[in-house]
């Protein structure tokens, strides 16, 4: 018993220790923000010599943080409804259908996995001009969405095929429709899974750069936090003093998002499990 | 028989349409119009474009030593990131996935680096592999802390093979999460029962239990070690001297630093159809190991 | 059945698009046409309504002269909107997906040469406007002008390229005059390393850096920046023969040797950091950097040292050249308004503040103003001696710092020898890019 105890706990130990190796980002972001620039570039590792708040309050002010979030929170959240209503029906329907068709649907949908996006950056923004959305919230919205959906789609694909079939035909049988059969059966199991798609994705947004550089680009009332925390470095300066307060801002509802989507994902994986 | 056929397709479509609509949109269109660049010399920007014909698919194959180079870098820096990382992460998520207590705040550090800013991680990056490794260096003597990681052209690979796995560690090991806990408890328990030993239970049940979820992160960490770009954006700029150029950068280089927009679309056709030939031999491969089992 | 209906719903998407860019192209031209007819229609009937004039910048210092520039010009203009995109890191990228995206900026800059041709044929021409070229220095007008001799864009400041050094780590070190030639920087480097101080720190990370020192060893002065290019692009110029050349892998084999341990590490920031700081000696940069390094150390006392180069004081070089200019789209739906912008920022007084003080650089328009730069200051003395010329790496072929530095890398690291990064400049510049 006791054995048995101590050879668990070591693995353990050796994998949360390294696990701060990963956390450190965070402390050393954390504690630069408070920095001046020479401080930050001479004692990274030090302690601040103060701990004022004037850069978080400048930074604030100065990018008017209050719109920024809000573009933030309206791209992450309708892109992530968006993709979190179709990709589990596609990834569902796809995995249950046995044609060619079918097949040739899903490498079409998960194909942009292999593209290089810069590959076709320059492609995408005439795409998206052809379409008058250029500038628009509309237009980030739509691309962010369709540059989300493959791996969605891929990874509760992968899902679905551990979802039993007997449960639907129960279902068919008692005369439920195609679509009651997916909102009421398939999807509440696909949980675990789409809300694994769900934090990935809302990350993954809430952290854009690029996409939105190149759609909102030139509106400055369309930009999201990240990407207007970018404009401020250069190949020749880099304004460190304002962007590490802002980079802490932005991560705060970020972090607090994952800590509690977390224990959803754990409750809805034991959730899943029990398929039998 | 007809009429159900059609009903049949029209649910199909309800379900399947908008995700793919919304692909073709984003990626579908996009790439079809870059077939059609590649046949020109265009620099991007301007509003004439020069018919070429196949003059940039015979350039890549003779005379373009960098893309070459970017080839070879991402296909070493593929094999070593698709071990590294599922392995590493497979390991950490056998031990998270048993600690329920602790493993909720042990799992939220892994995800760190999926909510931190890009620039923000080359900067920490910057001065862990600087000032933070001189430090360690005056401390523990050991002479790999004071290797010049970052501006050697050997060391470089391993810095970009280590920043890639401790960023998408995270992602990796949730889905193996997903998979180890799915095993059913009975299973596990039958084999102790029949005397089986931690290593016997863990390549013979969880395993084999385990490949969709292997499986899937074969696949995505494939394609994302093919597409690599971010980190050697933000941190090496494909330096010292080229060594770290990869495919997808070498493609953002001739179309934006270059002006090669021809160029830079031909290279990423003859890229995608490797692309799809290696990950169609790992589909296959993992595919008929999850029917095994 | 289903297979054929793939392909045909594929064939389809692929002929639209087909037509779809083709069409656009033609759209454009057409456009363009009507767009010139139209050219000289006065814009400002719409006095009362809001219109936005969309700008976009390419640097990120002196944001706030900038942003109260900007202001002023929107309290002159009653319903004038400026909307900015300080675009700094990947500008020419973003720049690029602007155009393409249709929404040309009013107002933008690009790097002048090689990088800005490709916008000639989206900008005003201002060669009838003799009134406003007046108002500049005659050899900055110049990086402005097209092939036919077209004005495409107007000069923004005169920047220098060159070594710097701390002058106070000079004196520290005990070294009295400036070293001339290769031989006179090592017996610099010696002093300044006895005296605890990083000689050279050049930010070798950073390919760019690299491939702008090279310029310095590539220039010909008897021909001049423009004539070198071009005789190097025909190939009736090898790089074997120019005067300077090999003394650059001499200066390289310096930097290493008296550099920091970790030479390839360093990117630009820190070089910076330690000149200001008084850790390193000399850096390779120019007086762009002037924000940052005050930033760091507002009393530092820094200046340019003349790229030792040859084997006198003469050759020593400070390479200088309006490397900015501002083109005004001439499809602007607000023209005149775009036009009176662009002449606002770059001449008025507004103007000159943002480029004298929040700059800190000498502005190519003709000024009496007091230029804050230090460096600026400093360049002043060596280009009035003539120990100067205008810049080679914007007129190289495409993408010549990233490129060619890249080389430099090669040599630094030991990975390429002196003939091999000869060969690769030589091919370089006779690609036809």
């Amino acid at each position: 018993m006791m054995k048995k105890f101590r050879r668990v706990n070591w693995l353990s130990v050796i994998i949360f220790l390294c696990s701060i190796f990963w956390l450190l980002p965070l402390i050393l972001i954390f504690i630069n923000s408070f920095k001046p620039y020479n401080d930050m570039i001479q004692q990274f590792l030090s302690l601040p010599k103060s701990w004022k708040l004037d850069m978080y309050v400048e930074t604030w002010m100065k990018f008017e943080f209050p719109m920024l979030i809000s573009n933030t929170l309206l791209y992450t959240v309708t892109t992530v409804l968006a993709i979190a209503l179709m990709a589990p029906m596609a990834a569902y329907k796809l995995s249950r259908t046995k044609s060619r068709f079918s097949g040739i649907c899903f490498i079409l949908i998960i194909m942009p996995m292999m593209v290089p996006f810069q590959s076709y950056m320059i492609s995408l923004t005439r795409v998206v001009a052809s379409l008058n959305l250029s500038g628009t919230k509309l237009g980030q919205i739509l691309v962010s969405t369709g540059l989300c959906m493959p791996l969605a789609v891929y990874m509760i694909h992968g899902f679905v095929k551990n979802v039993p079939y007997e449960l639907e035909e129960c279902a068919r049988i008692d005369g439920a429709s195609n679509v009651r059969i997916y909102f009421n059966i398939v999807l509440p199991l696909l949980k675990p899974i789409l809300t694994t798609v769900v934090v990935l994705d809302t990350l993954s947004c809430w952290n854009d750069i690029i996409t939105n550089q190149l759609i909102v680009g030139g509106s400055a009332k369309a930009r999201n936090i990240q990407n207007a925390l970018y404009m401020q470095f250069s190949a020749q300066t880099s304004d460190w003093e304002h962007a590490l307060p802002g980079i802490v801002m932005s991560m705060i509802p970020a972090l607090i998002f994952f800590i509690c989507m977390q224990k959803h994902i754990v409750g809805g994986m034991t959730a899943g499990a029990v398929k039998g | 028989m007809k009429n159900k056929k059609v009903k049949e397709f029209l649910l199909f479509g309800l379900f399947v349409f908008p995700a793919v609509a919304f692909v073709l949109f984003s990626t579908g269109i996009p790439f079809i119009m870059n077939l059609y660049y590649s046949v020109f010399q265009w620099n991007g920007v301007g509003k004439s474009m020069k018919f070429v014909g196949m003059d940039n698919f015979v350039k890549i194959f003779t005379n373009d030593r960098l893309f070459w180079r970017g080839v070879r870098f991402t296909l070493k820096f593929a094999v070593f990131y698709v071990i590294i990382v599922n392995i590493v992460s497979l390991a950490v998520a056998l031990v998270m996935s048993k600690e329920k207590k602790t493993s909720s705040v042990g799992r939220a550090f892994y995800y760190v680096p999926y909510i931190i800013s890009l620039t923000a991680i080359s900067l920490i990056w910057k001065f862990i592999l600087g000032p933070g490794f001189e430090a360690l260096y005056e401390i523990t003597g050991w002479g790999f802390f004071n290797w010049s990681w970052v501006g050697t052209s050997k060391l470089a690979f391993y810095v970009v093979v280590i920043m890639a796995v401790w960023q998408n560690l995270g992602f990796y090991m949730v889905n193996y999460i997903a998979g180890i806990i799915a095993v059913p408890t009975e299973l596990l328990e039958a084999a102790k029962i029949d005397g089986a030993n931690g290593i016997q239970t863990f390549t013979r049940i969880t395993i084999p239990m385990i490949m969709p979820a292997i499986s899937i992160c074969m696949f995505t960490s494939l394609t994302f070690a093919f597409k690599l770009f971010d980190i050697i954006m933000v941190f090496t700029k494909g330096g010292p001297a080229n060594s770290t150029v990869t495919v997808a950068y070498n493609i953002y280089q001739e179309a934006f630093s270059n002006n090669q927009y021809g160029l830079a679309t031909a290279k990423s056709l003859v890229f995608v159809l490797f692309v799809l030939a290696v990950t169609a031999i790992q589909m296959k491969i993992t595919k008929s190991k999850e029917i095994e089992a | 059945m289903m297979r054929r209906k793939v392909y045909s719903i594929l064939l389809s998407a692929a002929l639209v698009m087909a037509s779809l860019t083709g069409c656009q192209s033609g759209n454009e031209a057409k456009e363009t046409a009507a767009a010139e007819e139209k050219n000289q229609e006065p814009q400002k009937t719409s006095g009362e309504e809001s219109v936005t004039l969309k700008v976009f910048d390419a640097h990120a210092y002196g944001l706030e002269e900038y942003g109260e520039m900007a202001a002023q010009f929107e309290a002159d203009h009653p319903g004038v909107k400026i909307e900015v995109q300080h675009a700094a890191n990947d500008s020419r990228t973003l720049l690029q997906s602007r155009v393409n995206s249709g929404d040309i900026p009013d107002v933008f800059d690009i790097e002048s040469g090689t990088a800005a041709q490709m916008y000639y044929e989206y900008a005003y021409d201002w060669s009838e406007d003799t009134r406003i070229l007046e108002l500049f220095n005659e050899d900055a007008i110049e990086t402005g002008r097209d092939e036919e001799g077209r004005v495409k864009g107007l000069p923004w400041t005169y920047e220098n390229a060159g070594l710097l050094y701390n002058k106070d780590c000079f004196e520290k070190a005990g070294i009295t005059k400036l070293p001339a030639n290769l031989a006179e920087l090592e017996e610099a480097c010696v002093k300044l390393e006895a005296a605890g101080i990083t000689p050279i720190a050049l930010s070798a990370k950073d390919a760019w850096v690299l491939g702008q020192l090279s310029t310095h060893f590539i220039l010909d002065k008897e021909l001049g920046a423009a004539k070198t290019t071009e005789g190097l692009k025909s190939g009736e110029l090898s790089f074997a023969d120019l005067p300077h050349w090999e003394n650059l892998f001499g200066f390289l084999d310096l930097a290493v040797k008296y550099g920091p341990d970790k030479p390839l590490e360093m990117d630009w920031e820190t070089s910076e950091n330690m000149l200001a700081n008084g850790q390193a000696g000399i850096i390779s940069m120019g007086d762009w950097c002037q924000s940052t390094l005050d930033s760091f150390n507002p009393d530092a006392n820094l200046g340019f040292l003349p790229a030792p180069v040859g084997d006198t004081e003469e050759d020593t070089t400070v390479l200088s050249s309006c490397n900015w200019i501002y083109m005004v789209n001439k499809d602007s739906e607000h023209l005149e308004l775009a036009k009176e912008y662009a002449e606002y920022i770059l001449t008025s007084e507004q103007g000159q503040s943002w480029m004298c003080e929040g700059v800190g650089a000498v502005p190519a328009v003709k000024t009496e103003k007091e230029v804050k730069g230090k460096l600026a200051n400093d360049a002043k003395m060596y280009i009035a001696e003539g120990r100067t010329d205008k810049w080679l790496h914007t007129i190289a072929p495409t993408n010549f710092t990233a490129t060619c530095g890249a080389y430099i890398q090669g040599y630094m690291t030991g990975d390429m020898s002196l003939e091999e990064v000869t060969q690769y400049y030589q091919e370089f510049y006779t690609s036809g890019n």
